[in-house]
């Protein structure tokens, strides 16, 4: 045999010579470990003593055996397969946590240093267990990520100052030439002089403003970069002062109305704010380019919308989702007590039945069955409102499909109810016969003389009714407005039907009604 | 290292992103979320999360950012997860300056350049962003343990040996995002023979060492995780072999691209599996039977439709209550088996439809012949009758023509003969495509050949194992996998720490060359083989299975610039310029 080239038999790695593979399957594969664990002195120093002339003499300290479990012949089981060990199937520490295991379950190299402790950089490879071997730092972990918000942050409001400095330049210049411009309106008007006043006084006061930029220094549009020419005109943007094209296609500049401007800046401290409605239709318009109204709008309009109350599907929505709160809220306390009765009833079933929580749990089965209900109906009420983009279509398909899933969800741990109950009340019921009364009175209790099966389309047939009503009464509103008293004579009589179908259908359903 | 975990964690890390102002008041009102992504992200994210994952977490519109005609709805929050390119940006920057939704939470699935942070900040004037994140998936999941970068040649290189400047970013960041989702500061080896191993090896080495201090300052771990970075030209025989096993049959026969197979050119297939998602994550019966071989595989389709049989057969006897009740409870759940049924058949059908219309089991049973054997008299005229076969391809004598070339370059006889035939049998660009696949593939063969030799006794012993086994049981797949794809080798080699280091060079991230000679001695306990030119299923599946011989003592995680299937590959080298 080729002594400069052996592998091991167990785990096929190679070795220089035999004794770096003796102490190889000393160390990994725990050839001697059976003696070492059963604390036989005589043959633990024969092994030292074999083993130390492959480390550095008797300098290198040995790894800390102390924590090692005891090896107990017919007693020790393998802590991952439960066999018990023998030397059969091997019988070794790990040399980590020292619970001891049988070869097969040995698998896995950790470094350790001689306190068994975990050493990545120093270490030397031990066998461990795949507890130890698992529970080592950094193993198996997974999912970097870096948070740059704070950056974000930070960048966003060092430029922040600068911005809002040129957008309170841009405000004051807009305020004073609207209201400057009004002025002048209002000193002039009725006046015959106006048209000619007027076009002088404003360009006097736009100049004021903002200094214009020279005509002839500038060849191309400001936003668009197309050469100026015979057909692509020269224009001012009257706050920034630059020049600017007034193409349609590309929307570099337009001709603005006062009023719109005002009313879409209606934070701003304008002088005649009150009479913006009037100056509608009065001819004062400002041109400006498309990066100051950017500036002065796009924001305003933004914190408006999200400012903005929610409606349509978004009000809808936010309904439903403070059913589910109470729904996800309750439905832990339900499930929570039916598991206990089960328990009970399970546990003993001579035992009478806890009637008082009986009822509780009855009564807050119903409550949940009330408001899954609610939640379909506003999910219902929400897929009806009509939509007004295409995204509210999308948003509506999706809402209703997710509805669906949470009410299936929901509803299977209500369904079991009654299934519990029935049959534990047929089992009382044959056993102990004085029980009877006490059982019928649960039923009722529950459902109130009526079935489940009634009482289901009792409440559909009102819900129905309900909706209807109201249907009907919001269409009597609408045709008040529009004087058709006619035609709301004939829609009182319906709903006056409906009301009294609604009641005498409440009636029956008692407490099983909505709430 | 399970891939599945890793997106989780990242997916659910973006979905269930906290409003800031909710947080601060919780009565404000619960927005409904918009999933903004764009053409990169929008993958990854359909390949491990379903709608209703999605409609849970009450997203319940998922859009794209280059549609420039989404509504605007200030009243929806808006989770943006897009890749860091500069065309995304500029579309991230338009929409924020005027933007249409009324908060923005953006997820970046890679680097963010510090440049790029800025310029973002710069257009958010409205503040509407609340939180900016970078997570690292930058690369798209398949299996567990299998990984792609969708990538073709074509794509990457600038001609057959040099990386392009764009495919050797986009690999290295993809890469580099793969070695950070799984926390994993690697030693790096490639195959030094290869220059584009060894491009990409330096690039990511120069990444990590870049970001050092930023990103991967993990703990040391004692047995340091290893980065293999091999060439796809290394082993052409592999993507050249018809393959047996479920998932890698589906995607040479159908064609699996993300997930998704499109089954709208079988004959006659019902209207709703024209389009059928495959995903080992959900479906529970393909993550048994994807490495299953074709013999295998019909057993378990046979089991799976009993046992839905039965189950519909409990299912019609509705006699009392309690049936109902059952039924009802167990519907959505039986719905689904149903399709799964349905979809299962449909697929295994086409397969079997192609093996039999295509020729294959022959064309295969001579390729693994002669792809397994060393010059064998046989074999050649085996080979020589089925190029004469007018019933078969002219595709798969092409092939088989390359496979013989390959294994048998200093044959110089045979090889002349096979030129004859072939010039018969196939137009001239075939042939013309032979004579340049023999000249790609010519030197290489001598290192492999070596290799060969020097291989231990050992692997000689297993595969006489196996031929007695095959002679023993008799069963129809051994004819058909006898080739063992080199990673095979490669990994043994691995785990055993025999890796040749002068055939696979290390460039090591942790302790830069120092302490190279300790440092040798230990076994990795982590492997992330990277091939550069696309893997196989049929690799994949090697992976997986030695993934569970090992039992935890190695793991190993494979990726490729693409998924290969002969066809595809056969094309790639036909585009090489």
């Amino acid at each position: 045999m080729d002594l400069e080239n052996v592998s091991c038999p167990i785990c096929l790695r190679k070795f220089d010579d035999l004794n770096a593979l003796n102490v190889h399957l000393d160390v990994e594969h725990g050839f001697d470990d059976n003696e070492d664990s059963l604390g036989s002195n005589d043959s633990r120093q024969v092994n030292n003593k074999r083993k130390n002339p492959n480390y550095d003499g008797n300098k290198v300290q040995k790894l800390k055996r102390s924590h090692w479990e005891k090896l107990q012949r017919g007693k020790s089981r393998c802590h991952t397969c439960g066999r018990t060990l023998n030397n059969d199937i091997g019988a070794t520490n790990c040399r980590k946590c020292g619970k001891l295991y049988c070869r097969r379950h040995l698998p896995n190299m950790i470094k350790l240093d001689i306190y068994a402790q975990y050493d990545p950089t120093n270490g030397k490879w031990h066998n461990c267990c795949h507890d130890c071997f698992v529970a080592k730092p950094g193993y198996n972990d997974y999912g970097e990520a870096v948070n740059l918000t704070h950056d974000f942050f930070k960048i966003r409001n060092m430029q922040k100052e600068d911005k809002n400095l040129r957008l309170l330049q841009l405000e004051n210049r807009f305020v004073r030439l609207v209201d400057g411009m009004i002025t002048l309106h209002q000193k002039y008007t009725g006046s015959i002089i106006y048209n000619l006043k007027m076009k002088s006084e404003v360009s006097k006061l736009e100049r004021t403003v903002t200094p214009w930029r020279e005509d002839r220094s500038v060849l191309f549009c400001n936003i668009c970069s197309e050469p100026f020419g015979l057909l692509l005109r020269k224009h001012h943007c009257r706050l920034c002062g630059m020049i600017v094209c007034d193409d349609v296609t590309r929307n570099c500049s337009n001709q603005i109305n006062i009023g719109y401007l005002m009313s879409a800046a209606s934070d701003l401290p304008f002088k005649y704010y009150r009479q913006k409605d009037d100056l509608l239709h009065a001819p004062l318009s400002i041109r400006l380019c498309t990066q100051c109204i950017d500036m002065l709008f796009i924001g305003r309009k933004f914190t408006k919308d999200v400012a903005m109350p929610l409606s349509g599907i978004f009000a809808k929505y936010e309904s439903m989702k403070n059913i589910s709160k109470v729904i996800d809220g309750l439905m832990p306390i339900f499930e929570d007590s039916l598991n206990n009765l089960k328990l009970k009833t399970a546990k003993d079933s001579e035992n009478v039945l806890d009637y008082k929580n009986l009822n509780d749990l009855a009564r807050l089965r119903q409550k949940l069955l009330g408001s899954v209900n609610l939640y379909n109906t506003l999910t219902r009420q929400l897929i009806s409102v009509e939509p007004r983009s295409n995204l509210e279509k999308k948003l509506q398909s999706s809402i209703k499909i997710a509805s669906a899933a949470y009410i299936n969800e929901k509803i299977l741990p209500l369904k079991s109810l009654p299934a519990i109950l029935n049959p534990e009340g047929q089992k009382t019921n044959n056993e102990k016969r004085q029980n009877e009364p006490e059982i019928k009175k649960l039923s009722q209790l529950m459902i109130e003389n009526l079935t489940i099966k009634e009482v289901k389309e009792l409440r559909e047939e009102l819900m129905v009714l309900k909706e209807q009503s109201y249907l009907i009464e919001s269409t009597i509103q609408d045709y008040k407005k529009q004087r058709r008293l006619e035609e709301v004579v004939a829609l009182n009589k319906n709903l006056e039907e409906l009301r009294s179908r609604i009641r005498t259908v409440q009636s029956k359903l008692g407490d099983n009604g909505f709430k | 290292m399970n891939l599945f975990d890793v997106a989780d964690y990242y997916i659910n890390k973006i979905v269930t992103s906290q409003s800031k102002s909710s947080v601060a008041n919780v009565n404000e009102h619960q927005r409904i979320k918009v999933l903004l992504l764009d053409k990169n992200t929008t993958p990854t994210i359909s390949l491990c999360a379903t709608q209703s994952d999605l409609l849970k977490q009450e997203i319940y519109l998922v859009e794209k950012i280059e549609n420039e005609r989404r509504d605007v709805s200030r009243h929806l929050r808006c989770l943006v997860y897009v890749k860091p390119t500069e065309e995304t940006l500029q579309y991230l920057l338009r929409e924020l300056r005027n933007p249409r939704y009324g908060e923005y939470q953006i997820f970046f699935s890679n680097i963010v350049s510090k440049s790029q942070l800025e310029r973002l900040a710069e257009s958010d004037d409205l503040e509407a962003v609340t939180k900016v994140e970078e997570i690292f998936q930058d690369f798209f999941i398949l299996n567990q343990d299998l990984f792609s970068l969708d990538l073709q040649p074509k794509e990457f290189l600038s001609s057959k040996l040099i990386w392009s400047e764009m495919g050797l970013t986009e690999c290295t960041n993809s890469l580099v995002s793969v070695l950070l989702s799984l926390k994993i500061k690697p030693e790096i080896r490639f195959e030094s023979a290869s220059k584009l191993c060894e491009r990409l090896a330096k690039e990511v080495f120069y990444e990590i060492g870049k970001n050092e201090r930023t990103f991967f300052d993990f703990p040391v771990m004692d047995s340091t995780p290893v980065l293999l970075i091999l060439d796809r030209k290394t082993d052409p025989i592999t993507p050249l072999l018809q393959p047996w096993t479920y998932q890698s049959m589906i995607n040479e026969y159908i064609g699996i691209k993300r997930n998704i197979v499109d089954l709208s050119k079988v004959p006659k297939i019902d209207k709703d599996l024209e389009k059928v998602s495959l995903s080992s994550k959900q479906d529970a019966f393909f993550r048994d039977t994807m490495y299953l071989n074709f013999g295998e595989l019909g057993d378990k389709v046979k089991q799976y439709v009993t046992t839905y049989k039965d189950k519909t057969q409990t299912n019609s006897q509705i006699n009392s209550i309690e049936d109902i009740k059952n039924f009802i409870e167990k519907y959505p759940e039986f719905r689904k088996l149903s399709g799964n049924v349905a979809k299962h058949m449909a697929i295994v059908g086409e397969l079997d439809r192609q093996l039999r219309i295509q020729n294959i089991w022959e064309v295969s049973e001579i390729e693994q012949n002669l792809s397994a054997h060393d010059a064998n008299e046989e074999d050649f005229s085996d080979l020589i009758k089925l190029l004469q076969n007018e019933n078969v391809d002219k595709y798969y004598k092409l092939k088989l023509a390359c496979i013989f070339s390959f294994k048998n370059q200093a044959n110089s006889d045979k090889v002349q003969k096979l030129v004859e035939i072939l010039a018969q049998q196939l137009p001239p660009e075939d042939v013309n495509f032979f004579h340049k696949f023999k000249s790609l593939f010519s030197h290489q063969d001598n290192i492999s050949q070596n290799k060969h030799d020097k291989d231990d006794i050992l692997t000689e012993l297993a595969r006489r194992f196996n031929s007695r086994m095959n002679s023993k049981s008799n069963t129809a797949e051994n004819v058909y996998m006898q080739h063992i794809p080199e990673i095979s080798t490669l990994l043994t080699e691995l785990s055993k720490n025999t890796l040749s280091r002068d055939r696979f060079k290390a460039l090591d991230t942790q302790k830069h060359g120092a302490t190279q000679a300790q440092f040798n001695k230990d076994v990795p306990q982590d492997v992330i083989l990277f091939v550069i030119g696309g893997v196989t299923y049929e690799e994949a599946r090697l992976v997986h299975e030695f993934n569970a011989t090992m039992n935890n003592r190695m793991r190993v995680v494979l990726g490729g610039t693409s998924m290969l299937s002969t066809k595809e590959y056969m094309n790639s080298i036909r585009n090489m310029k």
